[in-house]
C-alpha cells in the first residue's frame, strides 16, 4: 500500500454514464494485481467527505486503469475532472484474486462489476491459462465496454434485453457452458451485482467448483482500521457464526462458500 | 527560529500535541506503511473491551455529504487478552506517546480491562471511553450520568498510576458537570468529544442509512459544536483539555488551541487524508514562527472574549 499523487492522462466516454479512466501512476501499477482497488481522492468534490473505492481495471506501464459508472456526487465529480489533473490515489488494496492451480478460468461479470475481471483476463492471458469471460449489463447503453473491445478480448456478451451480445442472464450462458464443458480444473470468479453473484454461487455449487466472488461495500478508511465495511460470513462450512469480515482489507475478493448472500443483501440496502 | 511545540498532560509530555483518534486509527501502526509514525505526538488506539467484540450488523457508515459521516461500529475490537498478546508489543518502539482507549459495559467491566492492561509495558495513558451504553441502566451511556462517571474514574484512579483522561460525550446537557465529576474523581486530563447521535434516512426505502438507526455523527460539521462544548468544560474545570471534532488543518487544530485544548486528536480526516496529521504539525510550527510564538504551550486557552 503506498499512497501516491499521478495525473489523470487518459479519459474516454463509453456511455454518457460510463467512462474510462488512465492515472499515470506507476509505483502503485507496479504492484497491482487483479482484484485489487485504488482509493481515490475526489478534490474539491460538494457533498464528498471520505475517499471513493475504485477497482484496478488494468495496467499498461505506469498507467492505471480505471472503468468507472456514474452513480452519485463523487463519481459525477470524477468524470468532470479534466485530463492532466493531479489525481491522490491510495493503493494498491485488498486481497487479489487467487488462479494458483487453475487450468480454466471462467469469469462472469455484470455490469461496471466487470471492471477487476479485465485486469484479471489480462493476468490470466499472461499467464497463459485458458479464460472465457462472460460479461452481461442490463442494456446496450450500459454495457460498460466499447464493442471494439468486447471483440478484441473475445468477451462473451449478454443483455437482458437483448440489445448487445445474446439475450438473458449471463448465468444462464455460465450454466450452458459448464453443460458441454470438461469441469476439471475450472474455477469461477464473479464480480457484478448481488443477485447476479449469488446465482453464480447456486451453479456453482451445483457443479461444486471453486468460486471467487468480489464484494462491494461502502468505505472509510479502505485500509482496515474504522471497521465500516464489515459484513458477515460463515466459517467457510456453512456456520453463519463466522463472524465479520472487512471488505477493505479480507476483500474485496472473497471464496464464495463463505459468503452468507441473505444477511449481504441487508448491508446493500 | 525554532519553536517548542510540546505540550504536557498533566504527567504526560508530548513532543506536540497532535494525536490521532480512537477508532480512527485501528491499533496504531496500520498506517506506519504510509508515513512515519513518530512524528506524531501521540497515537491513541481503538477502544479496547474485556471481551473481543464483532461489532453492530452492517450497514456500520453512512457519509453525510460534504458534512462527516455516521458510524455504528459497535465498537469491534479483538478484546483486552488479544490486544495484550498480538498489538500492544508492535508498539513499543513507535517514537510517539501511545494511548489505549478502554470501555466497558459495567462498572466493573471498565475496572477489569484497566486492571489486565495496567502491568503491561509499552503504553503511556488511558483514555477512558464513557460513552458507551451502560447495560445494566437501560443503555443509558455511561458519559451522561455524573454519578457514574464518578464511580468508573474513581475505581480506575486506585487501579492505575498512569494518566487517566476520560473521553466526554456531547451527547448531555450539562458537559461541564460531567467533567467535573471526572475532576473530583481523581482524571489527569479530559479529552472531548467523542461522536453526536446522529441519523439518516433513505427515502427510496424509507429505511435507516445504517442498521443500528442511529449511529455516532463524526468529521467537519463537528467543529463548531465540539469547541463550544470545549469551552464549556474549561470553563468548569482546570485539568488539560484535549480538543476533538472535525479537526483537518493547522487551522481547525489552533481554533481548539486557543479555545483551551492542550492537544488535539484527528479523527475522520485521518480516513481522507491519511498524513494529514503531519501538515498540521507542520502549520502549528509554521504559525508561530510567524508570530514569533517560541513555545506553542503559551498559546493554549489565549482566546480573547473582550469584544462579543
Ligand atoms: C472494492 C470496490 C471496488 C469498486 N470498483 C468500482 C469500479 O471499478 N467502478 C465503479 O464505477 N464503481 C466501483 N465501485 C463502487 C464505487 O465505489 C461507488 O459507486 C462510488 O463510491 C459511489 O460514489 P458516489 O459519490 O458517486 O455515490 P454516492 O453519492 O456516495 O452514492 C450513490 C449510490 O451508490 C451507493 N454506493 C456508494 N458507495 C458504494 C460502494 N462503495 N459500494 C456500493 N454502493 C455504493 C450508495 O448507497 C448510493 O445508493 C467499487 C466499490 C468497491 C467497494
Ligand atoms: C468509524 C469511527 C469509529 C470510532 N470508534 C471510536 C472508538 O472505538 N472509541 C472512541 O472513543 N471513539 C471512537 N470514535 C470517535 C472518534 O475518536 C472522535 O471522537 C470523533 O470521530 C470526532 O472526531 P472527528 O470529527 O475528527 O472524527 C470513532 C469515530 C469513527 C468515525
Ligand atoms: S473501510 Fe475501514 S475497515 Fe474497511
Amino acid at each position: 500500500m503506498i499512497q501516491e499523487c499521478g495525473a489523470l492522462r487518459r479519459k474516454e466516454v463509453i456511455h454518457p454514464e460510463i467512462f474510462d479512466l488512465w492515472l499515470e501512476c506507476p509505483e502503485v501499477a507496479h504492484q497491482s494485481h487483479a482484484g485489487q482497488y485504488l482509493h481515490l481522492l475526489i478534490k474539491g468534490a460538494t457533498g464528498v467527505t471520505l475517499r471513493r473505492p475504485l477497482s484496478i481495471a488494468g495496467i499498461e506501464g505506469g498507467l492505471i486503469r480505471l472503468l468507472v459508472r456514474i452513480v452519485g456526487e463523487g463519481t459525477s465529480a470524477l468524470a468532470a475532472v479534466p485530463v492532466g489533473t493531479i489525481m491522490d490515489v491510495i493503493g494498491p488494496l485488498g486481497i487479489p484474486f487467487d488462479y494458483s492451480k487453475v487450468s480454466q478460468a471462467l469469469l462472469v461479470g455484470g455490469g461496471i462489476g466487470g471492471a477487476p475481471l479485465l485486469f484479471l483476463q489480462d493476468e490470466l492471458i499472461g499467464k497463459s491459462i485458458p479464460t472465457d469471460y462472460f460479461l452481461g449489463a442490463k442494456t446496450q447503453d450500459e454495457y460498460p465496454l466499447d464493442p471494439e473491445e468486447v471483440e478484441r478480448r473475445s468477451i462473451f456478451a449478454a443483455t437482458d434485453d437483448g440489445t448487445f451480445g445474446s439475450a438473458g442472464f449471463v448465468s444462464l450462458q455460465v450454466n450452458q457452458w459448464l453443460q458441454h464443458h470438461d469441469h476439471a480444473g475450472v474455477r469461477v470468479y464473479s464480480c457484478g451485482p448481488l443477485l447476479m453473484m449469488r446465482e453464480v454461487d447456486r451453479i456453482c455449487r451445483l457443479y461444486d467448483l471453486p468460486h471467487q466472488a468480489s464484494l462491494e461495500n461502502r468505505m472509510g478508511c479502505g485500509i482496515g482500521v474504522c471497521q465500516g465495511c464489515a459484513v458477515r460470513v460463515n466459517d467457510g462450512k456453512g456456520d453463519p457464526r463466522g463472524g465479520y469480515r472487512l471488505v477493505c482489507k479480507d476483500g474485496p475478493v472473497f471464496d464464495a462458500m463463505e459468503i452468507e448472500w441473505a444477511v449481504l443483501g441487508e448491508s446493500y440496502r | 527560529m525554532s519553536v517548542d511545540l510540546s505540550v504536557s498532560l498533566g504527567s504526560l509530555k508530548l513532543k506536540n500535541p497532535v494525536l490521532t483518534a480512537s477508532g480512527t486509527f485501528g491499533y496504531g501502526t496500520e498506517y506506519a506503511e504510509l508515513y512515519d509514525l513518530s512524528r506524531l505526538g501521540g497515537v491513541i488506539v481503538k477502544t479496547i473491551t474485556l471481551k473481543p467484540r464483532p461489532g453492530n450488523p452492517a450497514p456500520r457508515i453512512w457519509e453525510v455529504g460534504g458534512h462527516g459521516m455516521l458510524n455504528s461500529i459497535g465498537l469491534a475490537n479483538v478484546g483486552v487478552e488479544a490486544f495484550i498478546a498480538e498489538k500492544l508489543p508492535a508498539l513499543k518502539n513507535l517514537g510517539a506517546a501511545v494511548i489505549v482507549n478502554v470501555a466497558g459495559s459495567t462498572i466493573e467491566e471498565y475496572w477489569e480491562v484497566v486492571e489486565k492492561l495496567e502491568p503491561q509495558p509499552g503504553f503511556d495513558a488511558f483514555e477512558i471511553n464513557i460513552s458507551c451504553p451502560n447495560v445494566k441502566d437501560e443503555g443509558m451511556a455511561f458519559g451522561s450520568n455524573c454519578a457514574a462517571t464518578e464511580q468508573i474514574v474513581r475505581g480506575l484512579r486506585d487501579r492505575t498510576r498512569r494518566p487517566l483522561i476520560p473521553k466526554l460525550t456531547p451527547n448531555v446537557t450539562a458537559i461541564g458537570e460531567i467533567a467535573r465529576a471526572c475532576e473530583a474523581a481523581g482524571a489527569d486530563a479530559l479529552s472531548l468529544i467523542n461522536t453526536v447521535v446522529g441519523m439518516a434516512v433513505d427515502v427510496q426505502t424509507r429505511r435507516p442509512r445504517i442498521a443500528t438507526v442511529t449511529g455516532g455523527y463524526s468529521g467537519p460539521a463537528l467543529k463548531p459544536i465540539a469547541l463550544a462544548k470545549l469551552y464549556e468544560v474549561r470553563k468548569n474545570v482546570s485539568l488539560p483539555l484535549i480538543g476533538i471534532g472535525g479537526i483537518s488543518s493547522a487551522t481547525d487544530a489552533l481554533e481548539y488551541i486557543i479555545t483551551g485544548a492542550a492537544a488535539i486528536e484527528v479523527g475522520t480526516a485521518n480516513y481522507v487524508q491519511p498524513k494529514i496529521t503531519l501538515e498540521i504539525i507542520d502549520g502549528l510550527k509554521h504559525y508561530c514562527e510567524k508570530r514569533k510564538i517560541a513555545r506553542l504551550a503559551d498559546l493554549i486557552g489565549t482566546l480573547d472574549t473582550s469584544i462579543g
